[in-house]
């Protein structure tokens, strides 16, 4: 009984608890990486959303055209300027009302931009009569990992976010 | 004998698979509050993304609104461009609906919207209207009537549903001309949270009166 008392774990039994639990964290990192990349690629489009739907506003109460200019690729990025055309990718470029407001991939490093379709010159215009984008639909892949999420301006404003293949990350199927 | 007993003590197999079963209980504990945080961000986001949209459309009709019956005058050649004197200023806003349609959810009107003097009917038609239509908000393509099929809709049916949608005109006199206020009344349930809905009623001035 004393000896039961007094005796510790011995090397072999904490080296298979250690091992256990490794190989329980290894079995979980993807998951994690997963989740940490689907939630970045949420966080990118939903920032995007509400950037072209500040566009929309901006259009509407300042009654000026607003543009929404986009670069894909590796440092992929978009921004909103009250002065026609900018570059996202310089800093203070895209300004409304002198304000910088940008969307950059440096945020989001897990996640791509792909599949830009705006165009030659990639942007996109709000009107300033009624906030419309005549002439200036078009849509843009975010992705991250397997998830693909579509944003979707149409011609008449309307902006929307849908999941490419399969119904992805609280989104519907385009 | 004592130094002994000593180096031997240390933490059973017992204690150790205690400890860590408390340990995974307060990670479990921890993941769920993670996970709770997750999905209370997504409901806001939706929330916030039902609000932005119905702002967005709610601004889009009334600033538009606003403006029936406009037309640019030229005073250097008003006669010229086919400018027809007798029906400048005259919002002509006609309310009715789509077939099976809420009564007054259908709105029409015109204004010269790329200031050449007339209201264009081809390319950019300055005919114009909003309407309600399978639980969304059509707008109005190449002046078509409001009890034709082929509007366009600007709010997205995965996000909200639009339940209520009508217009109502109020015409009050002042000297030989009446001003006309609009009154637009929404409601929208989000498609996300059904139990999440808004209710908007915004009155414009039409800047133009009526004869």
């Amino acid at each position: 009984m004393s000896a039961q008392n007094t005796s510790g774990l011995t090397l072999l039994e904490l080296l298979l608890v250690l091992s256990i639990t490794s190989v329980l964290l290894l079995l979980g990192a993807p998951t994690y990486q997963t989740l940490q990349a689907e939630l970045q690629l949420r966080a990118a489009i939903q920032v995007s959303y509400f950037a072209l739907q500040q566009a929309r506003s901006n259009a509407i109460s300042q009654g000026q055209n607003i543009t929404v200019a986009f670069q894909d690729g590796g440092d992929w990025c978009l921004g909103l300027s009250d002065a026609g055309v900018c570059q996202c990718s310089q800093f203070k470029n895209c300004t409304l009302a002198g304000v910088e407001h940008t969307v950059r991939r440096l945020d989001y490093p897990l996640v791509s931009l792909e599949n830009l379709k705006f165009g030659k010159e990639k942007i996109a215009v709000f009107d300033g009569i009624r906030g419309v984008a005549a002439g200036h639909g078009g849509s843009a892949v975010f992705a991250a990992g397997n998830t693909k999420l579509r944003l979707i301006l149409s011609h008449f404003g309307r902006i929307r976010i849908c999941a490419l293949t399969t119904d992805r990350a609280g989104y519907h199927k385009c | 004998m004592l130094t002994q007993r000593l180096m031997q003590q240390g933490a059973s197999l017992v204690e150790l698979m205690i400890s860590m079963l408390l340990g995974a209980i307060s990670i479990t504990a921890l993941g769920t509050l993670v996970a709770h945080g997750i999905g209370l961000n997504s409901q806001l986001i939706a929330i916030f993304r039902f609000d932005a949209e119905v702002d967005a459309v709610m601004a889009m009709v009334m600033t538009d609104l606003r403006r029936a019956g406009y037309r640019q005058l030229s005073v250097y050649e008003p006669n010229t461009r086919g400018i027809d004197q007798g029906q400048v200023m005259v919002p002509d806003i006609t309310l009715s609906s789509y077939s099976s349609e809420l009564a007054n959810s259908c709105i029409s009107f015109a204004y010269d919207r790329n200031k050449n003097g007339r209201l264009d009917s081809d390319f950019g038609n300055e005919y114009l209207g909003y309407r309600l239509h399978n639980n969304s908000i059509e707008i109005r393509m190449s002046g078509l009537a409001c009890s034709a099929p082929k509007w366009q809709d600007i709010t997205d049916p995965k996000t909200l549903s639009i339940e209520t949608l009508t217009f109502t005109k109020q015409r009050s006199a002042s000297s030989a001309l009446f001003s006309i206020k609009l009154t637009v009344h929404l409601q929208a349930n989000s498609i996300a949270y059904p139990g999440i809905s808004r209710q908007l009623t915004r009155t414009v001035l039409v800047k133009n009166h009526e004869r």
